[in-house]
């Protein structure tokens, strides 16, 4: 689905009456409950033969601003669709890590085991989606007050026409990549499906001498779905979404997190 | 002893009732129509009775129609209408009889009222109860929001009915959900009652005439919603005289034309308003600015005509768009439009009936055009046809018969994609759905004796969801499992039930009664929304094999009261609702553009209890009211928290609402309303984790937290200026959020800029010390 520009339209309607007046944001104290701790697991893998690490940890309070607290006994497990089972040795601070070789078109099964409890994800590993090119065009929203004319970045790529593809854009500016806090871009192809696409990639507007460089990643549905959710929660800016809840995740077991098999393809430009 | 006596009385008067019909052959009947003597405008509601005969009485219809059938005889015949002065006249009653009455305002300006009751004490006569009368003279009284008098932001002041937020003119009544209330305008359904997110109703104050909105004990002629029916009429028109009126606001100006068409026989208005905040953003030297575009407007259309003595049509419309755009690049607008043509035929002089036809219609629509080839638009709708016909029978001078049928024909676009060849985006048409929607009812309002009375009806309503279309069915994880095609006329999903609507009242004395209602109430078509506030993109869904009708069941209770000479009203109602098939959604749910969306809900059910506290001042120079409501609303669902009872959002469980306005003279007055409720119930984290080196928030249960109280004063100033032969004018002046309390619009969890690790949390707030300033005229 190319993505309709909604939560901006609100937010230009909203800004358009309540900054003619007065809207405030002002940070407040609020009194957040404790929880029981949850497990949280986090793995990426690509194709290739690279270093695999997985991060196992658990969550903690609300307010307290301290490194997340690592899980360092569980059993960790891989294993590709059809293969044998290859165990992934603990390093440190609940990082457990070993050099795979992956295969795209494959599915992968990561095992976690931490006392009687298991938690499991599969992850199909998709072919590579080469991203093409990136264009410009000037924002058809000018900033007020600035004089540089600004611009929006369209990713070009073509869509395969046979499965279903999921894609997630990483965008670095000027050699700073931009936080999933602040942009998390994830679309799939249901309306796209097997064209030759030219398509906003970010919202986000761009001046004369920015160096972008963009690259698109290709996603199974599920981890898809997560990182949809994911946004949901992280970027609800304006509170319009109903209820916020914790991110549709791929693993078994009650477990948080996600295991993410990717490829990726990258392009950049620099705006003129 | 007092006792036995009344109770012997009862069955007497049982046994009179139902001998009545032979004993009394000789009776008469008396009809006509109630106006106003100013502009011919049809007074609904007002009472007409008869001295003579204490208890006897009927109220106008919504055509300003009575009839009372009485035993032959000279009477003094009575007619009321708050606000206005009362008609006395001995009439000898010896045949049939024609006679229209037309009621003069009070001279004395200080005797208009706020909130109007038809008769002074017929909040306690009648039998109905849960019911609130607005009249747009009311609506403009009280301090709003940018100064725009909206009837749906002013019937949020009374117990039982919640804001949907902070400058919303969405409403909840009684822990039901927004879409749970059924808006009808000239008897269409407005399907999206709101411009601009919400900020602003479709509802322009000045084409509007009268405003009811049940609460509960839903007469059995409305059917469809579960929560609430707003029954909104709109002026007719002045039928004697040419008149212009208008105001010019800082957010929209509006006008207002009309006259008759043949005097006293017919008469026409059209009303208009537009907001014009794009016209100052042409004046920007920023090229965007100056491109784009950002407004709303509504117009209304009203014409009648009495064609012979027993026949009058009817023809109303309304209109009303929301456009927003930058450049080329970027449309969106979306809006309503309703028609109802409506005839009014005497049978008899006891047989009133009415025959309408009414179409309703909302639809959105994007447009995109990046460049040239990632070009497309995307819209959805929703199409009515209604035909309505109803037949009041005023039998005797206890008994009023209502009945009727109704058949909607439903037509869902519910989303659809155009682009041209070389598009990035694949056109797209979700298939268009058709149901059709139905229901007959009967209901007596019957006044047992002086004491009792019973009103007491029942409803069959019915939904067939019809082909062509594809029917699925989904596993708990929304997967689709079967898929079934239809044909075009082939029913897919029927369903159908009988809805039971009863009230009864019991008069205690002069000053007070009880009364109890128990109502069943179906609805066939549910809102999609996973927002807050209200969006142009919800969409409406029919009933259908996966989607069951939601079923609402109230009972309530209340004690009425009348101090003083009738000067303050005091009531108590308690109810208690059962909600069935409610809907939420799948976390993460695509609800637009999704052909099977339907996989995308999970359903259950809800409760709401609570009790309103009411008290009035009608009369004098100080008027206003107290209404506090405490309540809870509760839902539960399988799919959250593991079937674990929740709030809803607005759950709000103590309410309070202020409203007063003083004559300070004959020149100003002064109006004040202060609002205080418990804030909303609303998921915040109860953890944190990491994921790719961010805080994320992790969420324990739902809506387990709540915003900060909310409270809020407005104010308001008017200034009527000297009144000149038909010319009058006034200018009003009004501050919203006088006290500039920051109340929680939104309250967002995020990493700090400065350090990611820490996090915390901040707090939006709309609006603060707003002031506006309207000027109303009217020659």
């Amino acid at each position: 689905m190319p993505r309709i520009p909604m939560y901006p339209i609100f937010w230009i309607c909203i800004i358009a009456l309540a900054a003619i007046f007065t809207s405030c944001e002002k940070v407040i104290e609020v009194d957040l409950n404790n929880s029981a701790p949850r497990i949280v697991i986090e793995a990426s893998l690509i194709p290739g033969t690279n270093l695999f690490t997985v991060q196992v940890t658990q969550t903690g309070d609300y307010f307290t601003a301290t490194d997340p607290t690592p899980i360092n006994n569980a059993s960790v497990v891989l294993r590709e669709e059809n293969g044998t089972p290859t165990a992934i040795p603990f390093e440190a601070k609940g990082h457990y890590s070993k050099t795979i070789t992956a295969q795209e078109g494959k599915s992968y099964t990561l095992t976690v085991t931490i006392g009687d409890k298991t938690y499991e994800a599969k992850s199909y590993l998709p072919p590579v989606v080469p991203l093409d090119a990136l264009t410009l065009k000037e924002a058809p929203f000018q900033g007020l007050g600035s004089k540089d004319t600004t611009y929006n970045v369209f990713i070009n790529f073509t869509d395969p026409a046979v499965e279903t593809n999921s894609y997630r854009l990483l965008i670095t500016v000027n050699d700073t990549l931009v936080p999933m806090s602040d942009e998390l871009v994830v679309f799939n192809d249901k309306n796209i499906e097997g064209n030759t696409v030219n398509t906003e990639a970010s919202f986000n507007t761009y001046k004369r001498g920015d160096h972008i460089s963009i690259e698109m990643q290709s996603i199974d549905a599920k981890v898809y779905d997560f990182y949809f959710t994911l946004s949901n929660i992280l970027l609800d800016n304006g509170g319009f979404s109903a209820a916020p809840a914790n991110p549709n995740t791929n693993f078994t077991g009650g477990a948080l997190g996600c295991f993410v098999a990717y490829s990726s393809s990258s392009a950049e430009i620099v705006v003129p | 002893m007092l006792q036995k006596q009344k109770q012997g009385r009862t069955v007497l008067m049982l046994w009179v009732l139902l001998l009545s019909t032979g004993l009394f052959a000789q009776k008469v009947t008396l009809k006509g129509t109630i106006k106003d003597a100013a502009n011919g405008e049809d007074l609904i509601g007002a009472t007409l009775s008869i001295a003579e005969l204490p208890g006897t009485g009927i109220s106008s219809n919504a055509y300003g129609f009575y009839s009372l059938t009485l035993p032959k005889g000279k009477y003094t015949v009575r007619v009321q209408y708050l606000g206005y002065s009362t008609i006395s006249e001995k009439i000898n009653l010896e045949a049939d009889l024609s006679r229209n009455f037309e009621l003069g305002t009070a001279d004395n300006t200080l005797m208009e009222v706020q909130v109007k009751a038809e008769r002074e004490d017929q909040n306690i006569t009648k039998t109905e109860m849960s019911v609130t009368k607005l009249s747009p003279k009311d609506v403009k009284a009280v301090p709003i929001l940018f100064g725009e008098p909206d009837i749906l932001k002013t019937i949020q002041l009374l117990p039982g009915v919640k804001s949907a937020g902070e400058g919303n003119s969405g409403f909840y009544v009684r822990g039901g959900t927004a879409d749970q209330n059924l808006i009808l305008l000239d008897e269409a359904p407005v399907y999206n009652a709101s411009h601009l997110l919400g900020f602003f109703s479709v509802f322009n104050s000045d084409a509007i005439k009268d405003v009811t909105l049940y609460k509960g004990g839903m007469p059995a002629e409305f059917g469809g919603r579960t929560a609430s029916v707003l029954d909104i009429r709109m002026k007719d028109g002045n039928n004697k005289n040419f008149g212009v009126s208008g105001g010019i606001g800082i957010i929209s100006s509006k006008i207002a034309i009309e006259g008759p068409i043949t005097k006293g026989k017919g008469s026409f208005i059209v009303s208009g308003r537009r907001t014009y905040a794009d016209v100052f953003l042409k004046l920007s030297k920023n090229k965007s600015l100056r491109e784009s575009k950002l407004y709303f407007y509504d117009l209304n259309l009203k014409a009648n005509y009495q064609i012979t003595e027993k026949d009058r049509v009817y023809l109303s419309g309304y209109f009303g768009r929301d456009v927003f755009g930058a450049g080329n690049s970027f449309g969106f607008d979306w809006g309503n439009a309703t028609g109802t043509v409506r005839w009014n035929h005497l049978f008899s002089d006891r047989l009133f009936s009415n025959t309408s036809l009414i179409y309703s219609q909302y639809d959105y629509k994007f447009n995109i055009a990046s460049d040239s080839s990632s070009k497309f638009s995307i819209g959805s709708q929703i199409q009515d046809w209604n035909l309505k016909q109803d037949f009041s029978w005023f039998s005797n001078e206890n008994n009023n018969f209502k009945f009727g049928f109704n058949v909607i024909r439903h037509n869902f676009l519910p989303g659809q994609i155009k682009a041209p060849e070389n598009s990035s985006v694949n056109a797209l048409k979700l298939d268009q759905k058709y149901s059709y929607e139905g229901g007959a009812y009967f209901q007596n309002d019957w006044k047992i004796n002086s004491d009792w009375s019973l009103n007491y009806g029942i409803r069959y309503s019915f939904f067939n969801y019809v082909g062509a279309g594809t029917a699925y069915t989904f596993d708990k994880e929304g997967n689709i499992l079967t898929e079934k095609k239809y044909k075009k006329g082939e029913s897919i999903q029927y369903y159908g039930g009988w809805e039971p609507r009863i009230s009864a009242k019991y008069q205690i004395n002069a000053q007070s009664s009880i009364k109890a209602s128990l109502n069943r109430n179906y609805q066939y078509l549910h809102l999609l929304s996973n927002s807050t506030t209200s969006t142009p993109t919800d969409i409406w869904v029919p009933s259908s094999n996966n989607i069951k009708p939601q079923i609402g069941d109230q009972l309530a209770l209340g004690f009425f009261r009348n101090l003083n000479d009738n000067q303050f009203e005091f009531s108590i109602e308690a109810y208690y609702k059962d909600m069935q098939n409610l809907i939420d959604y799948r976390n993460g749910a695509d609800l637009l553009l999704n052909s099977s969306v339907e996989g995308e809900l999970v359903y259950g059910k809800g409760q709401a209890y609570g009790a309103e506290f009411f008290v009035r001042k009608n009369k004098g120079r100080l008027t206003g009211w107290v209404g506090y409501t405490l309540s809870r609303t509760l839902r539960k669902f399988d799919a959250i928290d593991g079937g674990k009872a929740y709030s809803a959002r607005q759950d709000r469980i103590h309410d309070l609402s202020i409203v007063a306005m003083y004559d300070l003279n004959s020149k100003w007055k002064v109006s004040a309303n202060w609002v205080f409720n418990t804030g909303d119930a609303v998921t915040f984290p109860s953890g944190r984790y990491y994921f790719e080196g961010t805080v994320v928030p992790y969420y324990t249960e739902r809506n387990g937290y709540r915003f900060p109280n909310y409270h809020r004063l407005d104010l308001g100033l008017t200034r009527e200026f000297r009144k000149r032969k038909n010319r009058e004018s006034s200018l009003n002046i009004s501050a919203y959020n006088a006290y500039g309390r920051r109340n929680a619009y939104s309250i967002t969890f995020r990493p700090k800029k400065d350090n990611p690790q820490q996090t915390e949390a901040l707090q939006t707030t709309l609006f603060r010390w707003i002031p506006s300033i309207t000027y109303n005229f009217k020659f």
